[in-house]
Formats: structure tokens, sequence, C-alpha cells
């Protein structure tokens, strides 16, 4: 009597404690072993039931701290028995793969404990107990093993979904680079042109013509008119038509030259050294290069220290390229001014002193 | 100067001569007087247009020479920016070239500044420089800021500012009418404007007297650019200033009657015929264009033909600009669309007007043949264009050889621009002589002779070529070879012209050709094909837009035409492709993941396979064919594989085995 009161009140506090999935799962397990017999059937739930009561209180103890991890291991190992059974459904989850593995092996390890103990209970020798506890364990394994396949095939799906878009996505790149190069030739395509077959459209001579009509009989030939016209618009309408109507430039390297020497780009034809020289090509080269004739009018001595000096200054004037001939004139006039009869007479008197001095040197 | 002299003649008569006192003369000769450019024009009066190289202005390092239009553009306008450039930097910074000893010194190569109408002085003389060097926009900001700083500007100065001004409608010159940079002038877009109301234009007229030649500017100016309230207002000025017993200059009345109806027109002709005014070609190009608007045929027709006869009985000579507005406007606007002429009726009246057109086309160029050509508008080179598309839509090629005879003369001085509108008009041409001709060898003849010097490389004159050397029956390698390789230089490779490409070359039969003609084919497929290669492989991410990923298609008639130059690794490299799952997926794809090979190019080289004994090759023709054929027909292959090949038991079980497995 007093045995029966206790395990009354067992049963009403493992009802409590565990919620009722776990429960259906268990009465699972307890049909499985016992499809016959209903009094072991009930022994075997209700040991089992105090077993898991007594686990899951010592958990809570060792891990008060991470109740929220336990009560993850505790959904998981009711979707196990839930799984095993056949009669719970569970919803797929994402878990970590470590996690998950952990779960797995503690739940299977503890099922497979319990298993084999109830076994012995019941009266099955300890080798029969052990295979029956492996045979229900693997096929929990099975089950778990295929829900992870699912979820991987899941995964797998998407990814090739992904690599099918970006696949399509590359193309319509492509398509629009293609769609680019085939607008560029549109933009110069010829809109007449056309691939309809034509039969070809003879002159036809008894056609209306265009020449040879009555004129429309407003002016009036051998009459005088006044050409009473704007003449700078039609002066710049013709620079425009002569402009317009040309084309891209020089056709050949003489028609390159022949624009290069209109602009003032080249040395013109036939060759001349004297291109562009301005006045001075007015003027010979004897004006440049025999400059003693100047001397006598300009009144330089024609023998003595200063004749040679002015010689010596025609040769070097002579010789320069980068001055005019009036302006090496110039020179040579104020050469001629500054030896004036007062210099010429220093300049002598300084000469018969040095060639005295030389004598006397000597 | 002994080099101006000229030659001296000596005249020399032998010892002998009875008359020694005459042997003893000498002649010198008169120099004679030339201009700079006389024996450069002798010079090039010799050379013509060489049909072998591009146009002069390309001439350059062969892989940059350009063969499309749109590279021929971007050639030409690279070419003359870099040369702005140049020119800026010259004018930016003059002391960079400061240190110039050349004698002579030409001042082009030293250009300056244009002068800033901000920072000038203003002055009557600076504006003047401004008017005379078509400034247009500088002169007005000039022109306002000496009105705003109470500087006076005489009337003499503010009519040439108005003459401007007006004939440009207050704008820069447009491109059109750039003589320095033929690229802008060609290439360049300019907007097509209407007038600036309140512009410099319109201040001036209200500040000038309200002369005959004031009014008559305005009035042109308006009615050359006009819209709706230009028009309008230009009106409303020539009534005033004929109510007020004032003349008007022929150019205003130019301006009206083309912007007028016909009948409108004719009026103001009878105007200016009581002015007793003498008409110019721009009158009667304005009639012409009133004309052109009249709705119906018979209409235009008449109009035309009663303004050509008064131009011939006063002895006005039509020009090309009045011969283009006929051909323009003869043919019913709605009718020129071919896909739009739906009903029998109109294509009857379409034919109807095209044979007058035609006709009239003949009787205009019977007119031009051995007549000196010149440019009096500047619309006269568009007609040949344009009758070269009447040529072409009545494919009337004989007509369209004497246009071009025309144009090409000595004595026409009217061209078209070269790159762009005498493109065209070559392209016509070619079009239609390629359609008309049955001759490989003519169309050959044209086709070198044009592409790509005259005409770009286009998609459809490439499809059209290749037409027509599908539909004869003869062969012509030179025309082939010549337009595929257009079409490489063109970058019509990867595309249909592709394909057209490959399917072209299946169909050569290479016992036809000579030697150096297979060598010639041999080096085109190689370098076909390793460019194909090469564009698919182009998967690294920045390449990956360039990529072309070679279809199954391509390769089985790549593979087929490496086999005939001899090539047998190359080819089953490429066929192993469509067996190599790798190939056509991931990020390394080089194939494209759908279609399948030709059928008719596997055959070909399964039987090459079989009659070179290569039980791999046909092992793998085979496999490659059951991934679209059923068992039935693989069968048959597989015992043919059989009979020709040294294949051992093991092997016959396998391929056997093999065919088994594929569905019924």
């Amino acid at each position: 009597s007093s045995a029966a009161s206790g395990d009354g009140n067992d049963g009403k506090g493992a009802k409590d404690a565990i919620d009722e999935d776990l429960l259906n799962a268990i009465e699972g397990v307890a049909n499985n072993i016992h499809p016959q017999n209903g009094s072991e059937k009930k022994s075997l739930k209700n040991t089992l039931i105090n077993r898991l009561v007594a686990n899951e209180k010592a958990s809570f103890d060792a891990a008060a701290a991470s109740a929220s991890s336990e009560m993850l291991d505790d959904q998981a190992l009711i979707g196990l028995l839930a799984d095993v059974a056949g009669d719970a459904k569970v919803e797929k989850k994402l878990p970590p793969k470590s996690a998950q593995l952990r779960q797995e092996k503690r739940g299977l390890v503890l099922l497979r404990k319990e298993i084999f103990y109830q076994a012995v209970q019941s009266g099955f020798t300890t080798e029969e107990a052990r295979v029956k506890s492996e045979t229900i364990v693997n096929e929990a394994q099975i089950k778990l093993q295929e829900q992870r396949k699912a979820l991987l095939n899941d995964v797998r799906e998407k990814v090739e979904q992904e690599e099918v878009e970006e696949t399509e996505r590359s193309e319509k790149d492509q398509k629009l680079f293609t769609m680019a190069l085939e607008f560029m030739e549109k933009i110069y395509k010829d809109d007449l042109i056309s691939s309809a077959v034509r039969k070809p459209v003879k002159v036809d001579n008894d056609a209306i013509k265009l020449f040879n009509q009555k004129p429309l009989g407003i002016w009036k030939k051998g009459e005088k008119y006044e050409d009473f016209s704007l003449g700078f618009w039609k002066q710049w309408d013709e620079r425009a038509a002569r402009i317009s109507n040309g084309s891209f430039g020089p056709t050949n390297s003489f028609e390159e030259q022949i624009e290069w020497t209109t602009k003032g780009k080249q040395w013109e034809y036939p060759i001349d050294n004297e291109f562009k020289m301005g006045d001075e090509s007015n003027v010979s080269f004897i004006d440049h290069v025999f400059l003693e004739r100047h001397l006598p009018s300009l009144g330089i001595p024609k023998s003595g220290p200063i004749a040679h000096f002015m010689h010596l200054v025609c040769v070097g004037l002579s010789k320069n390229p980068y001055m005019t001939a009036a302006k090496k004139r110039e020179h040579l006039k104020w050469f001629a001014d500054y030896f004036n009869t007062e210099k010429q007479k220093l300049v002598h008197k300084l000469h018969e002193q040095e060639q005295i001095a030389a004598q006397n040197a000597l | 100067m002994i080099g101006r002299m000229g030659l001296g003649r000596v005249i020399t008569r032998s010892l002998s001569s009875v008359e020694p006192a005459l042997s003893q003369k000498l002649t010198i000769q008169p120099a004679i007087e030339r201009s700079p450019t006389d024996l450069l024009n002798a010079l090039s009066e010799t050379v013509g247009p060489d049909t072998t190289a591009p146009h002069f202005a390309y001439i350059d390092d062969p892989i940059t020479i350009p063969s499309t239009q749109s590279t021929k553009k971007t050639y030409f306008m690279a070419k003359e920016f870099g040369k702005r450039a140049a020119r800026e930097l010259a004018t930016e910074w003059p002391t960079l070239f400061a240190f110039d000893r050349d004698q002579p010194q030409l001042p082009v190569f030293r250009p300056r500044h244009l002068a800033d109408p901000l920072q000038v002085e203003p002055t009557e003389n600076n504006l003047l420089k401004m008017i005379s060097s078509r400034e247009v926009k500088d002169s007005c900001i000039l022109y306002e800021r000496m009105r705003s700083e109470n500087v006076d500007v005489s009337e003499k100065v503010q009519l040439e500012l108005f003459r401007l001004v007006t004939y440009y409608n207050s704008s820069n010159v447009p491109f059109a009418e750039w003589e320095e940079f033929v690229g802008m002038r060609n290439f360049g877009e300019d907007s097509t404007s209407s007038w600036k109301s309140g512009a410099v234009a319109d201040l001036l007229f209200e500040t000038l007297p309200k002369t005959d030649e004031t009014v008559s500017i305005m009035i042109a100016g308006l009615c050359k650019f006009s819209d709706h309230s230009s028009l309008e207002r230009a009106r409303e000025l020539y009534k005033e200033h004929r109510a007020a017993k004032g003349k008007v200059y022929r150019e205003a009345f130019n301006g009206l009657i083309g912007a007028s109806s016909y009948s409108v027109g004719k009026k103001l002709v009878a105007e200016m015929i009581s002015l007793r005014m003498t008409p110019d070609i721009f009158t009667f190009n304005a009639l012409l264009s009133s004309a052109a608007k009249a709705g119906k045929f018979e209409d235009r027709v008449k109009a035309f033909t009663e303004i050509i006869g008064e131009m011939k009985e006063i002895g006005v000579e039509p020009a090309l600009s009045s011969f283009h507005l006929i051909i323009k406007n003869i043919i019913d606007f709605k009718l020129l669309d071919n896909e739009k002429r739906e009903s029998d009726e109109q294509k009857k009246t379409y034919n109807h007007q095209l044979t007058v057109a035609i006709s009239w086309l003949n009787e205009i160029q019977n007119s031009l043949t051995g007549k000196t050509l010149k440019p009096i508008t500047s619309t006269c080179n568009l007609f040949f264009v344009e009758a070269m598309g009447i040529h072409y839509r009545a494919a009337n090629e004989n007509l369209a050889e004497n246009l071009v005879s025309i144009y090409e003369s000595k004595a026409n001085e009217v061209k078209m621009p070269a790159f762009t509108i005498e493109s065209m008009f070559y392209n016509r041409q070619l079009q239609l002589a390629v359609e008309q001709s049955a001759s490989l060898n003519r169309i050959y003849d044209l086709y070198t002779t044009m592409v790509p010097r005259l005409v770009g490389v286009n998609n459809y004159l490439s499809s059209l070529v290749f037409r027509k050397l599908a539909a004869s029956s003869d062969r012509h390698w030179p025309l082939l070879r010549r337009v595929i390789i257009d079409g490489i230089a063109a970058g019509q490779m990867n595309g249909v012209i592709g394909e057209e490409m490959r399917k072209q070359l299946c169909n050569v039969q290479l016992h036809t050709l000579g030697t150096s003609e297979r060598e010639q084919f041999t080096s085109l497929v190689q370098k076909l094909v390793a460019v194909w290669v090469e564009f698919s492989q182009f998967t690294e991410e920045r390449m990956r837009r360039l990529q072309r990923k070679l279809s199954p298609s391509q390769i089985s008639e790549c593979a087929l035409l490496l086999t005939r130059i001899g090539e047998q690794q190359k080819a089953y490299e490429l066929l192993d492709l469509l067996l190599d799952e790798t190939a056509s997926s991931g990020d390394e794809a080089t194939v494209y993941p759908r279609g399948h090979a030709r059928p008719w190019a596997m055959a070909e080289l399964f039987e090459d396979a079989l009659r070179k004994r290569d039980t791999y090759a046909a092992a793998t023709c085979l496999q490659i064919m059951s991934l679209t054929a059923n068992r039935a027909k693989l069968e048959p292959l597989a015992n043919r594989i059989f009979e020709k090949c040294n294949v051992n038991q093991e092997q016959v079980r396998i391929i056997q085995g093999f065919i088994r497995l594929r569905p019924q």
C-alpha cells in the first residue's frame, strides 16, 4: 500500500517535470520492447521517467549557470526520442555541427544504457539485452544522419542556385557589351540599305521631262533687271559653300605641302634662300662685302695706322651675316667721326714717338 | 640671281656652218614667273588615288589604320585634337618657345591668344578687329561692354556688327564653316538654332535707322534661323517696310520665299518682278524649297518643271543643290519607308514616282556630264548621295556608275566629306553593285577597291558578300579571304559574322586551291581559331567582360577546320572541352553550357577519323555525338568503328556497353 502510494506520487511529479512529448516518446519505447505485456510496459515506463527526472535534476544542479544550454540539450534529446519513436515531429534546426554531434552522442549513450538496463530487468539475457539496445540506438542514429543530410542538401541547392544566378549575371554583362558594339555599328548604318529584293527600274523615255518644260513666265528674257543684293550676305554664303563642299584635307603629300605653303608653314618653291628676307632682299652682296670703297669719302687717311685699323674693321664687318648693309655703313661712319682731324694728328704723333722709341731701343 | 634667270639656251652650230656669225649668238630666255604653289600643283595633278592604301590622313603604322567608320572618326579626331592641344600649349606658354633663332621667322608657329573682350581696351578698332575675324560672341561682349562704359560706337561700326550677328544669329561660327579643323567641321554636330530674341542683333536693329539695308538684313536673318515667331516677325517687317514704300533686298526675298508655301512664294516672286529685281541661284533654290512643300506628287512635278524651265529661260544655271532639292522631295515622303507600302495601290504609286525620279536623274546626269561643277551653295555635295539613294532604290546600276564617274571626274570641284557622306555614297553604290552583279570577279574588284578605303567594314556588307559567295557555284578564295581579314580588323569575329566566317571556310574545297592559297587558308584558320580560343580564356575578373565563351557549335566547326589543315591534335584538344564538365561550369569556364555540336561537322570529323583508323578520335566523336543522338543512330556508327579500326575485344565491349547505356 505504501509502495503503491509512492508510485503514484512519482508519476505525478514526473508529469509535472517532463513535458508531454517526452512522455509520448517513452511510451513508444515501452511499446517497442514489450508489445504484448501491459504490466511490464507500465513498469518500464515508470522506471524510464524516474531515471530521466533524476538525470535532469542532476544536470540542472551541475550546470545551473548554463540553464539555456541545458534546455537546448534537453530539447535535442526530446527530438531524438521523438524520432526514435516516430510519434512526434520536430522542427528543422540549424545547430552548429559540433554542438549537434555532442548532443547526439550524449543522448545515444544515455538511451543505450537505459534500454540495456530495462532489457536485463525484463528477463532478457545480457547478450540479448545488448543486441536490443544496439539495434534501437542504431535506428536513432540513422534518423539523425538522414536529417543532417537533408540539411546539407538544402545548403548545396542554394549554392548551386547562386552559381546559376551568377552565370546569368555574367552573361547579361556580355550581352550588354555585345549590345553596345551593335549600337555603335548602328550609328553608322545607312538606313536606306535593306535586304528586300528589288528589280531594276529603267529610265522611262515617255515619262514627263524635267527639262524642256514650259517656264513660270515670271521673268522675261531680254528684259533688264536690277541686281539688288546684300553683297556681304552673298559673299559669306559662297564662303560657307566653298568650305562645306571641301572634304577632309589633303589627299596626297603634294596637296599637304600646298596647304603648308599657303599657310606660311613651309618655304616656297622654287627654293630661294632669300625667302622672306624683307628689305635685305633688294641689297646686293657687294654692298655687304666690299666696304673699303666707302673709306675715302668718309675722310679716312689712305695710309698709316688709322688706315690699317680701318682695314681690319672692314674685314670684320664684311664677315658678319647678322647686320644689314646700312648698319655696316653706320659703323664706318661712326669710326670716321671718331677719327676726326684732331685725332688723326694725335695718332700720327703717337705713331712717330713709338717708332723713335723703337729705334732707340735697338 | 642666276637661279631666277631660268635656263639659258646656247645655240651652237658646227664649225662647217656657212653662217659663222649666227653660230656664235647666245640667247638667254627670260625667267618664267611662278607662284609659290605652281610647282606643287603640277606635281599633285600627276597623283591619283591609291586604291591599295587608306586615305592619306590614315597613313600610319598598319595596326592603327582604321577599318570601320567609327574607328575612322576616332582616329581622325584624336589626331586633330592632338594638334589643337599643341596649338593651345604654344599659345598658353609662349616663353617655352622664346629661344628662337630661326630665320626667317614664321608667325604661324607662334600662335597668340585671341583678344579677351573683357580685358582689351574698349575701342572701335578692337571691335572692328573682332568683327573681321568673325569672333561673334566676343564682339557682342565687347560691344555690350562699350555701351555699359558709355563709349560711343559709330553707326558704321554698329552696322558692321549688325551684319555679323544677324548672319550668325549672335552665336559663334558653326562647325560647318570651320576652315582649319576639318574634323570638327565634318564630325561636329551643330545644334540647329532658332532666332535668339533679345540678343545683340535685336538690340542693334532697334538702335540703327530703318533703312532698306538694315530691314533686309533683319528679314534675311529671321528667315535663316526660322521658327514660327521669327517667321511671323519677318513677314510683319516685310509688310511694314513695303507699306512705307521701302525696297527690300534680294536676300530677304530669298529667305521669305524659302519659308513660305509655293503659292505665297510665287506672289513674293511677283513682288520681286515689280521691283525689277534680278533673281539668283539662291532665289530659285528658295522657290524649289517652297515647291517641295506641295503635298501632291503631280503638283510638285509641275512646280519643279516650271522652275527649272524658268531658270533655263533667263539663263541661270541650276546648281547641284537645286537638283538635290528636286531629287530629295520628288517621291512622297510616306512612300519612302519600305515597310509602310502595304497596299498594291501604294506600291504602284511608288513605282511610278520612282520611275519619274530615275528618268529625271538620267536627264540631270546627262546635263552634268563633262561640265565643270563648282560649289555654289552649302548643300551642293548632298546631291550625289541623294541621287545614289535613288539609284539604289531603283536598282539601276548603269546610272549609278555614271554618277560615280561624274563625281570622280577632274571637272568636279564639289567634294563630299570623305568619311561621312562620301562613305555613305560609295556604300550605296557598292551594295547595289554587289547585289546586282553575278560575277564574283567583279565583286572582288569592287570590294578591294572600295573597302575599307572608301566604305567602312560593316555587318550588312559582309553578310551580303558571304551570301553572294554561298549562292554562287563558282569559288573565289581571294574574295573570301579578303572579307574575312577585313572582318578580323573590324572586330566582327565574335558575332553573327564570326559564324558566317566559319561556315564559309568550311565550304571551301581545299583541293581547288593552289599551293600558296592553301598556305593562306592554313594561316587564316590558325589565326582565327587562336583568337577565338584566346577570347574564351579571358576568365580573370578584370577580363571577364571581354570574354566570349566557345559554344559547342563553334568548337565543332573549329575542330573541323583544324583537321582539314592537318592539326588533329589541336582539333581534339578542342573537342575534349565538350566532354569536360569543368570547362563549362564555374568561374574558370571557357565553354558555353548550352547548345550542341554541329552534326554535319561531327559527321565529317568521324569519317576523317575512320579514314585515318584513329580509334581514339573516332571514339571521341562518337561520345560527342551521343550527347544529341539516340541509341538507334549510334549503333551503326559503332559498327563502322569496329570495321575500320583495330579494336580489341575489351574495347569492343566498352563501346557496346557505352551505347547500351544511351537512351532509346
